[in-house]
């Protein structure tokens, strides 16, 4: 929880300074976003590849194991899908794209920065940066009455790293590997289901 | 869309070349944390630079909000069948 502190603390304090001074200096201009964005996808690439439980991850794939990610994938599309139809101004298919962060706040704010904008991009930012906090905070509740998957499922792609150790205690350690299994493949889904979703 | 993932995929490819080199690794992920720490940073301040955002900061946060209640509930509701029907022990005392 503290990482996730300190990494928003540098958004937070970014917005305050751009409030008061708006220098042109800063002016945040689309080729940033873009060299932002391969890097990341770059580093992250690396990070996936040279995971070292990504042996184990991927042996631990049958079709019981492969359900979870899947229905948090549809369940997580349906939810924002019907959630938009209560949102003026927000597309069906913008909503479907944030929901596509499944938490992974970083990648996706960039991702949908570059495609659609900085409008939509920091409600991806803020709204999967909301999905990591309601998990941290709501594990144990969620565990006890839907069930030892519900943390993993509300954590999205953030159950392999920040939101484990609160998905843990409240389903259990036998959970610890279906978490990063689901996690880990949430997490390499985003850059397609965001690019992919943002096409139409 | 291309692009995007022909980054990832070199990257993932290039990791597992490396897999070895675990000090490698880890200055990767350094250097990850650092990219969103600064991205963040230089986002935020072309955020707050923007007023048309600012001044509805209100509405973008109940929005993002939403969205977020409404992916959770939706992925919950269908992990739960997963969980009843494939996962849960017949021997657990239910609530």
């Amino acid at each position: 929880m503290k990482d996730s502190f300190k990494i928003i603390s540098f958004f937070v304090i970014g917005v305050i300074l751009g409030i008061f001074y708006t220098p042109s200096l800063f002016i945040f201009s689309e080729n940033i976003t873009v060299y932002f964005l391969y890097l990341l996808l770059f580093l992250i690439g690396v990070n996936v590849g040279g995971d070292e439980k990504a042996k184990e991850i991927i042996k631990s794939i049958n079709i019981k194991t492969a359900l979870l990610p899947i229905s948090i994938i549809f369940g997580t599309l349906l939810g924002v899908g019907m959630f938009s139809f209560l949102i003026p101004n927000l597309k069906f298919t913008e909503a479907l794209a944030i929901g596509s962060g499944f938490g992974y706040y970083s990648l996706s704010s960039i991702l949908i920065t570059k495609i659609s904008g900085e409008a939509l991009g920091v409600i991806a930012l803020l709204s999967n940066i909301m999905r990591e906090i309601i998990t941290l905070l709501a594990s144990p509740l969620l565990a006890r009455y839907f069930g030892k998957l519900a943390p993993i499922a509300s954590g999205g792609a953030t159950s392999m790293d920040t939101t484990l150790p609160i998905i843990i205690k409240s389903a259990g350690k036998e959970y610890v590997i279906l978490a990063v299994f689901s996690g880990f493949v949430l997490t390499i889904l985003v850059p397609f289901f965001v690019s992919f979703i943002l096409k139409f | 869309m291309l692009t995007i993932i022909s980054f990832l995929v070199f990257g993932i490819i290039l990791g597992l070349l490396l897999k070895r080199k675990k000090a490698l690794i880890q200055v990767s992920k350094k250097l990850t944390d650092w990219t969103i720490c600064l991205f963040l940073f230089f986002f935020g301040l072309s955020v707050g630079g923007n007023k048309a955002i600012i001044n509805n900061f209100t509405t973008v946060g109940i929005v993002s909000l939403a969205l977020a209640i409404g992916g959770i509930l939706g992925s919950v509701f269908l992990s739960y069948f997963v969980y009843k029907y494939l996962f849960k022990n017949k021997n657990e005392r239910q609530f």
